[in-house]
């Protein structure tokens, strides 16, 4: 389930990234279209005892177990207005020779836009890869294989 | 790796011990009370078995955010079960008078 485009895609480019916008909290945040497997709307996980914040749940997708993160947490958001489509997004996270299915809870699937490399600056701090301007928007670019390192 | 559980629930959370692991449960004090070779659980309900059910492994990224010793994951009825280490079993799983369980 994929929303109409609300956003005019930056020019294409050699190196850009297609990617997947979202927003969470108010925050908007990209992440690479090839590791993004399905958004769905927000699966209802079950909570774990003692779990970190940043862990809603485990819910089931696809009669496989996975557990269900917190994008807003993740990247540190801060809370935005209660989200009236709330969605799931399934992506590959870990490095690409142990990758597994995760959930990302996120207020609102957006549109796809192309990231150029050359647009993200800043650094690099673990899952937020840089932020680039999608639309004069900052928007904080996800580096997935960096989800569930130290 | 497939199993047969006896799947529990507790607070919400599924949870899953292997069946041969299970000399007796009987209900007591405020819920179901589990008796396995090294100590007992504590549950609020017995949800039922699951034979032949495929156990994968805990992910990097639940290790990550969850740090409770476990076996590994499963789905039992649509639901997510977590099987538990029968060594360090869980502390959401003691039983209030007793408090054996422990978590890491």
């Amino acid at each position: 389930m994929l929303y109409p485009c609300t956003m005019t895609p930056l020019a294409g480019d050699a190196a850009a990234v297609r990617c997947l916008l979202v927003s969470a909290g108010e925050y908007l945040c990209a992440m690479p279209l090839n590791q993004v497997r399905r958004v769905i709307a927000a699966l209802a996980p079950h909570p774990l005892p003692s779990a970190a914040p940043e862990l809603l749940g485990l819910a089931e997708f696809g009669g496989e177990p996975m557990p269900v993160l917190d994008l807003r947490r993740l990247v540190n958001a801060p809370a935005g207005a209660t989200p009236t489509h709330p969605v799931t997004v399934v992506v590959w996270a870990g490095p690409p020779t142990g990758r597994e299915l995760v959930g990302l809870a996120a207020d609102a699937a957006i549109s796809i836009v192309e990231v150029p490399a050359i647009a993200v600056t800043g650094a690099s701090r673990g899952l937020i890869a840089g932020e680039a301007l999608v639309g004069e928007r900052p928007v904080r670019v996800l580096n997935l294989e960096q989800l569930g390192l130290d | 790796m497939t199993e047969d559980l006896l799947v529990i629930e507790r607070t919400g959370t599924r949870w899953g011990v292997e069946r041969p692991l299970v000399r007796a449960y009987d209900r007591g004090g405020d819920g179901i009370r589990i008796t396995l070779d090294g100590g007992r659980l504590g549950a609020d309900r017995v949800v039922g078995l699951a034979t032949g059910v495929e156990v994968r492994l805990p992910g990097r990224v639940l290790t990550r955010y969850w740090p409770v010793s476990n076996r590994g994951l499963a789905v039992h009825e649509g639901r997510v079960v977590v099987v538990i280490d029968p060594g360090r079993p869980p502390a959401a799983l003691a039983c209030p008078q007793e408090g054996a369980a422990h978590e890491g």
